[in-house]
C-alpha cells in the first residue's frame, strides 16, 4: 500500500510526551473529578499534542523501470576471421529487433577492442578483455534493472578464468552467441625465445615452433612436417621444415649495428582458419661490442693526431694505427737499440685479420715499399665481401704515388684528375647530401629557406681540394668550384667513402669557429658500417606507443604513397609529407595487434604491434570453453549462431532463465520514486478554530 | 668620472648664476628650424619622394668604403696566410720582440725541420715566427715559446692562447736558463695561461720512445727537468698540451745556412747537440702522431682479439 503516517514534532519528543501526559493527564483528572468542561479540554489536550507531533500523510510517487539487457560485441582482431564479424553483426542486429518487441526493456550495446600493451609495459593485460568490457557497462546500470547479458564473439576471451566465474553476481544471466564454426582449424608460429639484443658479427639463436589445432585437440598434426621461411626484409635468410610441435631455431648473422627486422612466417595449412598469425616479426637490436679500426697513415701531418683524437676518444674503439715515421730511404745510421722500432705486423693484419675490421681508414697514403700490392688486393676484397672503407686523400693523391694507382684504385668512387686546388672554400653540402642522412642535418650548414636555397654555412673554411671525377656513388658534399668532396658508394657488399681533401683537421683545431668535424666523421663511418639510422634510401615502419610511425627517404625527389596493409588485411592509402632534408614521415594510430605492412611499392616494411606472440592470436578457433561456464553459472545459455538465433522472452526470476532455442531476460519491475506528497493532517487554520471552539466551549462549559 | 683638469687656453671657468630673464630666443628659433626639418621631410614623404631606407643605405655605404677596402686587404693578407700554413705542416714559434732570441728560435727550427727531411717522414716546411696578438695559431702543431722576462701578454692573446691549447696544440715552453730558476717569469705566464698542473717526464712517457729512445732530454744545456700535463688516455689522444723545461733548445738545434751549428753545446758537445736533435724530432712526432707509439702496448692485446 501507497502512503505512510509520518511525524515531525515540533518540539523534542520529550516535550510532547511530558506536555501530552501532563496535560491529558490534567483533563483526565478534571474529567474523572467530574469538573465541567473537562472533555472539551481533553479534546482540546489531544488536539495540541496531536498538533504538536504534526503527524502527516507521506505519498510515494512512483514510476516503473525498465529492464535494461547489456550486449558485449567482441571486435578484437581474432573476429576479423571468415565469416565471424558478419555473423556477429547478424546476431546483434537480430537482438535489436527482437528487444523492439519489449518496450518496458532497454538494450544497451557496446564493444570491445583488443587491449594493445604499451611498449615495455610487460605484463600489461592484453588479448580480448570481454569480462573488462562487460563491467564497465555494467557499472552504468542500476541495480536492480539489469535483465540479462548477451556476449557476441568468438568464444576466445582472456579475462574470464574459473576464479572470475566463481565470483560472478548471482542476478541476470549471461547469454553468449559465438560467431566461429566448431572444429575449426587453425596453424601459427610461436616464438619460443629471440634475444632483443645480439652483437654484430655473431649469430644469434632464433627458436620457434609450429602448432596446429583442431578441433579441440591442441597439437594433433595435419602432416608432420611444416614449411617456415625466414626473411630479413625481402630477402629470404633460410628456409625450414619443420616438424610440427617441435621447437626449431634458425641462426642469423647479425651484420649491422641497430634493428633487425625479421619475418618467420609458415605456409598455411589447407582449410585454416587464417593465416595471420602464420607470421611473425622478430626484432634482434645488433650492438657493436668493440668496434675495431685499421687506420693507415702514409706520413705524419697537420690533421693525422685528428683521427686519433676521435678514435681514442671512445674506449669502446679498439684502434690499430699503422703510419710510416720513416721511410725505407731514410736512414741515419742510428744503432737499433736507440731507436723504438716497431716490428709492425703487417702480414697478419693485411692478410690474416683484414676481415675482422669494421672499417679501414686510409689518411693520406703515399705509396711506397711499404704495403705490397697483394695487401691492397685484400682490401679490395675486403670491401668486395661487406667492409667499409674510409679515404682522405691529400696532395699525393693527385701524384704517381697515388692509390688510385693501386690494386685499390677499383674501389674508389673518384678518380683525380692531377690537379690540385689550393684555395680557400667552405665546404658545402649538396643537393643530394642534404638528403643523406650523413650530411644531411649536419649542425652549422645553414638553414634551408623555403626557396630551397641552403643560407651560408657556419663553419670555416679549408685551403686545399684534390680535383678528382666521381665514377660512382652520390657527391654529398662539395668544394670549390662544384668539385666534389665528399663522395660515398656501395661496392660490392661493402662500402666506400672518398673524402678529396685533407684538411677537415682545420674544423678540429677551430680556425675560423671549426667545423662539426667529428660529426661527419662518426656518421660517414657508420653509414660505411651500415648503420640503418643512416640509410639513404630505405624505408621503416614501427609501432611505439600505440601509433605506427611510417619513416622514409629517399634521394630522389618523388611523391610517397604508401600502402599500409592492416593486421586484419584491410589496406589504407597514405601520403606522406617530406621535409627539408628529404626525410618522409607519418604517423598513424595502431589500435590493432598484429602485424602492419607498409609499402611504397618499391619496398615494404613491417611493424610488429603488441608483444612477439599476441595472445589474440595465440589461438583462433571459435571456442564454447571460456565463456560456457559463465553462462552455466548464471543460468543463461550458449548458441552457434551458424546454427540459427534465439529467442528472447522476458521471464520471472525464479523461472528458467534459457531453453534449447530462446534465451530469457528477467523481468526486475524495478520502480523510482520520483516524488513524496505529505499531506499534513493538521491543518494550522481548521486547528486554531477547533482549538479555539474546544477551548471557548471548555470555558463556556467551565463558565457555566 | 673625471675631475676637470687643466683647461685649455681661452676657456674661461664660470659658476651658474641666477639671471633675472631667461632668453627664449635661442630654443625658439631651435624649434622653428627644427620643425621646418621635420616639415621638409614629412613633405617629401608624403608625396612619396623620400624613401628611408634607401637613404641610409647609400650614406652608410659611401662613409663606410673606405673601411671596407682596408678590411679586404687584411682578409687577403690573411687568407696567404692562412693557405700557406695549412697547405704546409710547419713549426712555429713566438716572436719575443728580442731579434736575438727570435733569430735563434727561427734558426733553431730550421735546423730541426732540416733534420726531419733527412731522417723522417715528417717532411715539414719552413718555419713561422708567430705574434700571440695579431697570428692565426689554429695551423700549427707545435709552437716554440723561449720565456723572456719582463715581456706581459695581453687578455687577446691570453684566450688565443687557451684556445690553442683547448684545440689540440702543443707549446714548447723553454724558459732557457738551465737551472730551472725561472729568471724570467714563467711561473706568472703559466699563471696568466691558466695552465694545468705539470709532472716531471717519468721514464715511460712517450716522449721517450716517440722515435728514439730517449732517456733525458739535452739542449743547450741538459740536466734539468721536463714537465708535462699528466693527462689521460682519453682526452687528446693523451697528449699533453704544454711541455716545459730550461734546456735553450733552439739554440742547440740552430744551424746557419751552410748548416753549421750557431752555439756551443754544453757540456756534452756534439754527443749532446744529436741527443738534442733527438728530443726535437720525438717530440715533433709526439705533437704530430700523438700517442701512437703507447699503441704497441695494446697490440697484442688487440690483434688476440682480432682472432676471435
Amino acid at each position: 500500500m501507497n502512503g505512510e503516517l509520518a511525524f515531525t514534532p515540533l518540539l523534542p519528543w520529550p516535550v510532547v510526551a511530558a506536555f501530552g501526559v501532563i496535560a491529558i493527564g490534567l483533563a483526565l483528572v478534571g474529567l474523572l473529578r467530574g469538573g465541567g468542561g473537562s472533555f472539551w479540554r481533553l479534546l482540546a489536550a489531544l488536539l495540541i499534542t496531536a498538533a504538536l507531533m504534526d503527524p502527516r500523510l507521506v505519498r510515494e510517487e512512483r514510476e516503473p523501470q525498465s529492464d535494461v539487457v547489456v550486449a558485449v560485441v567482441d571486435e578484437s582482431a581474432s573476429q576479423s576471421v571468415g565469416e565471424r564479424r558478419a555473423r556477429s553483426q547478424a546476431a546483434l542486429e537480430n537482438l535489436q529487433k527482437q528487444m523492439e518487441r519489449f518496450p518496458d526493456a532497454e538494450l544497451r550495446v557496446t564493444t570491445v577492442k583488443d587491449a594493445v600493451p604499451l611498449l615495455g609495459a610487460a605484463g600489461d593485460a592484453e588479448g580480448t578483455l570481454m569480462a573488462r568490457g562487460l563491467r564497465r557497462a555494467l557499472g552504468g546500470v542500476p541495480a536492480g534493472r539489469l535483465a540479462g547479458v548477451v556476449l557476441i564473439g568468438d568464444g576466445q576471451v582472456h579475462d574470464v578464468s574459473k576464479e572470475v566465474v566463481d565470483e560472478w553476481p548471482d542476478g541476470a544471466p549471461v547469454h553468449v552467441l559465438l560467431s566461429g564454426d566448431k572444429n575449426e582449424i587453425d596453424r601459427r608460429i610461436v616464438i619460443e625465445q629471440a634475444p632483443a639484443y645480439g652483437l654484430v658479427g655473431k649469430d644469434v639463436d632464433i627458436k620457434f615452433r609450429v602448432e596446429d589445432r583442431v578441433g579441440t585437440a591442441a597439437g594433433a598434426g595435419l602432416g608432420d612436417l611444416a614449411r617456415v621461411t625466414l626473411r630479413e626484409g625481402d630477402k629470404v635468410l633460410g628456409v625450414a621444415q619443420i616438424p610440427i610441435g617441435q621447437e626449431s631455431s634458425f641462426q642469423v648473422p647479425l651484420t649491422h649495428a641497430g634493428p633487425t627486422v625479421l619475418t618467420l612466417e609458415v605456409a598455411p595449412v589447407k582449410g585454416e582458419l587464417s593465416p595471420v598469425n602464420n607470421r611473425t616479426l622478430v626484432t634482434v637490436n645488433g650492438v657493436r661490442d668493440r668496434l675495431r679500426v685499421l687506420l693507415v697513415s702514409g706520413q705524419p701531418h697537420a690533421g693525422e693526431r685528428t683521427w686519433r683524437n676521435l678514435l681514442k676518444a671512445d674506449p669502446a674503439v679498439d684502434l690499430v694505427h699503422f703510419t710510416i715515421l720513416r721511410p725505407p730511404e731514410k736512414d741515419d745510421f742510428t744503432p737499433l737499440n736507440e731507436i723504438a722500432l716497431i716490428a709492425f705486423p703487417t702480414r697478419e693484419l693485411f692478410e690474416l685479420k683484414l676481415k675482422e675490421f669494421d672499417l679501414v681508414v686510409f689518411d693520406r697514403y703515399v705509396v711506397r715499399d711499404v704495403l705490397p700490392p697483394s695487401y691492397l688486393r685484400n682490401i679490395d676484397d675486403y670491401v668486395k665481401g661487406g667492409g667499409a672503407l674510409l679515404l682522405a686523400v691529400g696532395p699525393e693523391f693527385a701524384t704517381d704515388r697515388s692509390l688510385f694507382n693501386t690494386p685499390l684504385g677499383r674501389v674508389l668512387p673518384a678518380a683525380p684528375t692531377g690537379n690540385v686546388v689550393d684555395a680557400g672554400f667552405q665546404p658545402r653540402v649538396t643537393e643530394t647530401g642534404r638528403r643523406h642522412p650523413v650530411t644531411g642535418n649536419l649542425p652549422g650548414q645553414g638553414a634551408i629557406g623555403d626557396d630551397g636555397k641552403a643560407e651560408r654555412p657556419r663553419w670555416g673554411r679549408w685551403f686545399r681540394q684534390i680535383e678528382a671525377g666521381a665514377r660512382a656513388g652520390h657527391t654529398l658534399m662539395q668544394g670549390t668550384g662544384e668539385r666534389p668532396l665528399l663522395v660515398l658508394d656501395r661496392y660490392g657488399e661493402g662500402r666506400v667513402a672518398a673524402m678529396l681533401s685533407d684538411h677537415i683537421w682545420l674544423w678540429a683545431r677551430g680556425y675560423e669557429g671549426g667545423g662539426p668535424y667529428a660529426e661527419l666523421l662518426r656518421r660517414t663511418a657508420h653509414w660505411l658500417m651500415k648503420e640503418p639510422d643512416l640509410e639513404e634510401d630505405n624505408l621503416r615502419a614501427e609501432v611505439h606507443a600505440g601509433k605506427l610511425v611510417i619513416q622514409r627517404r629517399s634521394l630522389a625527389k618523388d611523391p610517397v604513397e604508401v600502402t599500409v596493409t592492416h593486421p586484419d588485411g584491410s589496406e589504407t592509402k597514405h601520403s606522406l609529407a617530406e621535409d627539408k632534408y628529404g626525410l618522409a614521415r607519418l604517423e598513424l594510430p595502431a589500435d590493432a595487434v598484429g602485424l602492419y605492412r607498409v609499402s611504397d611499392g618499391r619496398r615494404e616494411a613491417l611493424a610488429a604491434a603488441g608483444t612477439i606472440n599476441p595472445i589474440e592470436f595465440s589461438d583462433l578457433r571459435s571456442t564454447a570453453a571460456v565463456l560456457g561456464p559463465l553462462a552455466q553459472r548464471t543460468g543463461g545459455g550458449l548458441y552457434w549462431i551458424a546454427d540459427g538465433l534465439p529467442d528472447i522472452r522476458m521471464v520471472r526470476a525464479d523461472r528458467d532463465r534459457s531453453g534449447k532455442d530462446w534465451i530469457g531476460m528477467v523481468e526486475n519491475r524495478a520502480y523510482v520514486v520520483t516524488g513524496v506528497a505529505q499531506t499534513s493532517l493538521m491543518p494550522p487554520v481548521a486547528l486554531i478554530l477547533l482549538l479555539l471552539a474546544m477551548v471557548m466551549a471548555a470555558w463556556w462549559r467551565e463558565g457555566r | 668620472m673625471r675631475a676637470l683638469g687643466e683647461l685649455p687656453a681661452g676657456v674661461q671657468r664660470l659658476n651658474y648664476a641666477e639671471r633675472g630673464a631667461t632668453d627664449m630666443r635661442p630654443w625658439l628659433f631651435g624649434l622653428a628650424a627644427l620643425l621646418f626639418l621635420i616639415d621638409s621631410v614629412v613633405s617629401l614623404f608624403m608625396r612619396g619622394l623620400f624613401r628611408f631606407g634607401r637613404a641610409v643605405a647609400v650614406l652608410a655605404f659611401v662613409a663606410m668604403l673606405p673601411v671596407a677596402a682596408s678590411a679586404q686587404e687584411r682578409v687577403r693578407a690573411q687568407d696567404s696566410d692562412a693557405m700557406s700554413n695549412s697547405l704546409e705542416t710547419r713549426l712555429a714559434y713566438v716572436i719575443s720582440g728580442d731579434t736575438r732570441i727570435d733569430d735563434t728560435s727561427r734558426a733553431g727550427l730550421a735546423g730541426l725541420t732540416t733534420i726531419l727531411w733527412r731522417r723522417t717522414a715528417a717532411e715539414l716546411g719552413q718555419p713561422r715566427g708567430v705574434d700571440l696578438a695579431r697570428d692565426e695559431l689554429a695551423f700549427f702543431p707545435l709552437i716554440y715559446w723561449p720565456i723572456v722576462g719582463g715581456a706581459g701578454i695581453g687578455p687577446d692573446a691570453v684566450e688565443k692562447v687557451k684556445g690553442y691549447l683547448r684545440n689540440g696544440g702543443t707549446i714548447l715552453f723553454d724558459t732557457r736558463d738551465q737551472s730551472g730558476a725561472d729568471a724570467f717569469g714563467f711561473r706568472e705566464l703559466a699563471e696568466a695561461l691558466a695552465l694545468p698542473a705539470l709532472v716531471p717526464v717519468d721514464a715511460n712517457h712517450v716522449l721517450t720512445r716517440s722515435f728514439y729512445l730517449l732517456r733525458e732530454f739535452p739542449g743547450r744545456w741538459t740536466g734539468g727537468q721536463i714537465w708535462v700535463e699528466k693527462a689521460g688516455e682519453r682526452v687528446n689522444d693523451g697528449v699533453s698540451p704544454v711541455i716545459a723545461g730550461s734546456h735553450d733548445w733552439a739554440a742547440a738545434w740552430a744551424m746557419d745556412e751552410a748548416q753549421r751549428p750557431l752555439f756551443a753545446v754544453v757540456p756534452g758537445g756534439e754527443q749532446q747537440r744529436e741527443m738534442a736533435f733527438r728530443f726535437g724530432i720525438n717530440l715533433v712526432m709526439y705533437t704530430l702522431t700523438g700517442n701512437y707509439k703507447a699503441d704497441q702496448v695494446h697490440m697484442p692485446a688487440i690483434i688476440r682479439r682480432l682472432g676471435q
